[in-house]
């Protein structure tokens, strides 16, 4: 697999993970209750 | 309302969260997402759906949430405690549209249904004619028939149990259970020798694309299908939310969840194509052959040539069923919820929708042309309900809505979301009329034509029906939701 397609696989399902993974995280700390 | 009296509720926010991604993720997220972004120029493609996501579809779904846990009603009550009795024909439009999409959607989840029985049973082997295949399923009236039968059954089963004993008990599992699959699927394909040319289709932006307007075009009319923006589901899961719950942080969680799940669908089905495929020529014409052909013609024979083919197609068609099921629970909830507004309880008014969907699905059941013309009428007439629910935004006023969006939001919804609102029927002019420019473009001598599958004469004409059924029966509808919370504060 070349350089150019895992840093785009990063950049895009990487960014989307993170994007989830955020505001996942900002909802889990937040005042409403998550569980 | 729950047998006891009470009104029905999720039990918690990630309930919430998990019933709306379910709704979202379907059938679009693996037999179309895939082939859209190989063929519009892979990275490109997901920087367009990625603004078209923030630009289009969260704050639409932002607006749905609002509507649906401040009026505690479906979407005819809804969008008359937000735009005035004389508007409650829009919710019923809306409503309709989405009921137009239900009646085929249960057919496509017997199909999904029918292909996991038959790749269990170890049918899908080497050397399987993915087209004999279907037309032997597709010409038996009896299966396509009973299938559809069996898909309804099921969801009617979840839906009449209610918010609590059914749709969270189910969804709970179903969505984490959608994930696995794909993700083994995804890993699997991923490891198949050639499949590198399969991630390079879908991740490796082609430049030149992204100055096409296709591409956007694509991107926005993809984004608004399979987020669920303008559809109205979102609105009937909204109206049993708590009236404290958050919409800001859980609406991008939603959209972002969806694509995200669309992006593990297409690595599955593009590195097994590219993989399985003698030749790029022959890859490319799989995802040539449109979502149907695609997923139960191409990717069948693909499949029955990967190593242990009967546990992979078998997962794969799982995927596709549970895809299917989880938007399917969603549009059925979305008529029982609007039949239970005329005051008629769960019970009853999930048979009454099971039964239609039943019985309206038999067209479809029967003929393809039938249900790609539905396709057809009601995909492009959802983007209509999207700019609904944005001039609904406006006529109650932007800024109060986004108000109350803050009383709520863990995050706080700043000016943006007041412009987005308010370009959207901007933006719904140019994906609209690229959506009848191309249908002219089809069949240039005959596009008035009302009853051709994919003219521009068979939309105006079905979508004026309803309009006129919708508008004439506005009182009826006005006077016969009962009140929710907000219709209560006007009189």
């Amino acid at each position: 697999m070349d350089a150019e397609i895992i840093i785009w696989m990063i950049v895009f399902l990487g960014g989307y993970i993170a994007i989830v993974g955020y505001f996942v995280r900002v909802a889990m700390c937040a005042r409403s209750k998550w569980k | 309302m729950a047998p006891n009296g009470q009104r029905e509720e999720w039990g918690s926010r990630i309930v919430v969260v998990i019933a709306a991604i379910s709704m979202a993720v379907g059938t679009g997220n693996i037999w179309r997402f895939p082939r859209v972004a190989a063929e519009w120029g892979g990275g490109s493609f997901l920087i367009a759906i990625t603004i078209a996501l923030v630009f289009w579809a969260i704050p639409l779904l932002m607006a749905e949430f609002l509507m649906g846990q401040r009026s505690q009603l479906g979407n005819v009550g809804a969008f008359r405690d937000f735009m005035g009795k004389k508007f409650a024909w829009v919710g019923a439009w809306m409503a309709l549209v989405c009921i137009g999409i239900t009646f085929y959607y249960a057919v496509v989840a017997g199909w999904s249904l029918r292909y996991f029985v038959y790749a269990l049973s170890g049918s899908i082997t080497p050397g399987v004619e993915g087209q004999a295949f279907w037309d032997a399923f597709i010409g038996n009236p009896l299966e396509t028939i009973g299938f559809h039968f069996l898909a309804v059954l099921i969801v009617f089963f979840v839906v009449y149990r209610g918010i609590k004993g059914g749709l969270e008990s189910i969804l709970k599992v179903l969505l984490p259970s959608l994930f696995v699959l794909l993700i083994i699927l995804a890993i699997r394909a991923v490891l198949l020798p050639g499949s590198v040319e399969g991630l390079r289709y879908l991740f490796v932006p082609d430049w030149p694309l992204l100055i096409s307007g296709r591409v956007w075009l694509e991107a926005f009319t993809q984004a608004a299908w399979s987020t669920g923006a303008g559809w109205g589901l979102l609105l009937v899961y909204a109206s049993y939310a708590r009236a404290k719950e958050d919409v800001g942080v859980n609406c991008t969680i939603i959209g972002f969840a969806d694509v995200l799940a669309g992006f593990v669908a297409a690595i599955a089905v593009l590195c097994t194509v590219y993989a399985m495929s003698p030749t790029i020529e022959l890859a490319e014409e799989a995802l040539a052959a449109g979502n149907i052909g695609l997923t139960f013609i191409y990717v069948v024979e693909l499949l029955a040539e990967t190593p242990a083919a009967w546990l992979v197609s078998s997962l794969f068609f799982l995927a596709l069923f549970l895809a299917a099921i989880s938007s399917l629970i969603a549009m059925i909830e979305l008529i029982t919820t609007n039949v239970m507004n005329f005051g008629i309880d769960r019970k009853k008014a999930a048979i009454y929708a099971g039964i239609a969907t039943f019985l309206f699905g038999i067209p479809s059941a029967l003929s393809i042309n039938f249900l790609d013309n539905q396709d057809w009428v009601w995909g492009v007439g959802l983007l209509i309900s999207g700019l609904l629910t944005a001039v609904a935004m406006m006529k109650y006023g932007v800024e109060k809505a986004r108000a109350q969006l803050n009383e709520t939001s863990d995050l706080h919804i700043g000016a943006w979301w007041t412009f987005l609102i308010r370009i959207i029927p901007l933006m719904f002019v140019f994906i609209f009329g690229w959506w009848v420019m191309q249908s002219i473009e089809w069949y240039p001598d005959n596009w008035w034509h009302p009853f051709e599958v994919f003219t521009t004469g068979t939309m105006i004409f079905q979508w004026a029906i309803l309009f006129i059924v919708c508008y004439a029966l506005n009182n009826f509808f006005a006077k016969n939701v009962v009140a929710g919370p907000m219709t209560k504060k006007d009189e």
